[in-house]
């Protein structure tokens, strides 16, 4: 059963340094308060897993807690590359990092496959490419039936998923809706799972037209409230996307300098997400 | 030809718009590629669908979306699926009919590079395959590739994320804004980058630079 607890205790009790990490979200409900709060108590040595790494990835590992990504595009979507992350690809700033790449119907399928207890998940991909070269947990496999041969890809088990919801309640039972991405599958490969969420209530009230999501409280490890804890990206229902931010965030990280500042500023200089939030205020309305 | 009045990027985005069709099913990566399978829908093709990798089944954006999940997509669409269903039941199980994504490389052969500039091995610049290692070569869409600048347009491709584009299907192919390569014929790059003569004129130029 999920216990219901702040966010700084939710990490210091699921997240170990070495964990292999998925912080999952596509575009939407990306977990950038509880990515914060991994940097905050100074994690290090996570294997990061994300179909789709952006913002919160290129901070993580700007910071150094990353020793490995797993990741199948990396990128601050519709503005450019992360520079921090390669940075630390490139010139090992502010240390290596090892890559290991997958396609993302790759990634999808092995989420799949870990979250039912399976150990490879079997695709028809890869003809003609060099990634299988590149990554020995992508095999060849021969259908028993037809003699095809199809691609193999170990399954991906996190040991923490770590993802953004918009409702749980007082048990710790999940919703989500919207844009559902590949959440429901990085919780139920992982061995423990952590869920941010932008309120607890009495009762989800569940509208089966929105596309709900439900994860029940027993697969969960930890709830942890944290309104507007997926800004910059977006809940649906609650927020918008902060679009501005994302290119905001292409200055921000381009210099290393100006990357650690930020940094400080905003993220190990206050206390939790609220007060991240509050110091992102208080500088927009100094800028403008 | 003297200045024209419109860019490499909005050429090569009313073409690809032309290669859609009405009853088309198309899968729609960000940037040109969205551009330009919307315009297709607001323009000669209505009745396309549009699928994001998100999950948004029969998206009908007013806004182009910066991001592939942006809530506009989903607030359109006909449907919202989970992100493996959309590669398992919807790409690998062939309900796709053409791919319409975005590229770093492409060389003359179509091999297509997403994410490797340079050498791997020298510790180069890196995006990942995208949407485009996994289910182009797997399923059945033709596809078009857009490489935005001239640079991208290769001798050979420093890696393949995919083999050679697939023959079957009549629209297969990739667009460019070279001289050379996928030209599609009349027009020219406004702005020349000299760092693509040289791979494309010697194609032992990308490995020199392993030694630089």
């Amino acid at each position: 059963m999920a216990k219901i607890m702040p966010l700084a205790d939710a990490v210091g009790a699921f997240v170990k340094d070495g964990d292999t990490v998925a912080m999952e979200g596509f575009t939407h409900l990306i977990p950038h308060a509880a990515g914060h709060e991994i940097i905050r108590q100074g994690r290090m040595d996570l294997t990061l897993i994300r179909m789709t790494p952006d913002l919160i990835y290129d901070q993580l590992i700007g910071m150094g807690a990353a020793r490995k990504l797993v990741f199948s595009w990396g990128g601050n979507p519709g503005v450019g590359s992360l520079h921090r992350f390669r940075d630390a690809v490139e010139r090992g700033w502010p240390r290596p990092l090892e890559i290991e790449e997958r396609a993302p119907a790759d990634m999808a399928s092995s989420y799949a496959s870990g979250a039912s207890g399976l150990p490879f998940a079997v695709l028809r991909a890869y003809a003609g490419t060099d990634i299988p070269k590149q990554n020995p947990n992508i095999r060849r496999i021969t259908c028993p039936f037809t003699g095809e041969i199809l691609a193999a890809s170990l399954s991906i088990r996190p040991d923490v998923a770590v993802i953004h919801a918009q409702k749980a309640d007082r048990k710790g039972n999940v919703l989500l809706w919207g844009i559902p991405g590949v959440q429901k599958e990085a919780v139920l490969a992982a061995r423990r799972a952590i869920v941010t969420v932008e309120e607890i209530v009495d009762d989800l009230g569940v509208d089966p037209a929105r596309n709900a999501v439900i994860l029940p409280s027993w697969v969960i490890s930890a709830v942890s409230p944290a309104p507007g804890g997926a800004a910059p990206s977006y809940a649906h229902g609650y927020y918008e996307r902060d679009n501005s931010f994302y290119k905001k965030w292409d200055a921000i990280a381009r210099d290393r300098d100006t990357f650690v500042a930020w940094m400080r500023e905003h993220i190990l200089e206050t206390k939790g997400f609220d007060g991240f939030l509050k110091s992102q205020a208080e500088t927009t309305h100094v800028a403008a | 030809m003297s200045q024209l009045d419109y860019t490499t990027d909005e050429m090569m985005t009313v073409e690809a718009s032309r290669q859609l069709k009405h009853e088309d099913v198309c899968f729609v990566g960000i940037g040109l590629p969205s551009a330009a399978a919307n315009l297709a829908r607001l323009t000669h093709a209505p009745e396309i669908v549009l699928i994001y990798e998100s999950g948004t089944i029969g998206a009908e954006p007013d806004v182009l979306p910066l991001s592939i999940g942006d809530g506009e997509l989903a607030d359109t669409a006909l449907t919202v699926i989970s992100v493996p269903e959309i590669f398992r039941y919807w790409l690998q199980g062939g309900r796709v009919e053409i791919g319409f994504l975005g590229a770093a490389q492409i060389d003359r052969y179509a091999n297509i590079n997403t994410t490797v500039v340079g050498v791997r091995k020298s510790k180069s610049a890196v995006a990942g395959s995208g949407r485009s290692a996994g289910n182009c070569g797997a399923s059945r869409p033709s596809l078009h590739h857009t490489p935005s600048e001239p640079k991208g347009l290769r001798r050979q491709a420093r890696f393949h994320h995919i083999g050679r584009l697939p023959r079957r299907g009549r629209r297969t192919g990739a667009f460019g804004s070279s001289r050379s390569g996928a030209d599609k014929g009349h027009h020219r790059p406004r702005r020349h980058d000299p760092r693509s003569d040289d791979a494309r004129t010697d194609p032992d130029a990308a490995s020199s630079r392993r030694h630089r």
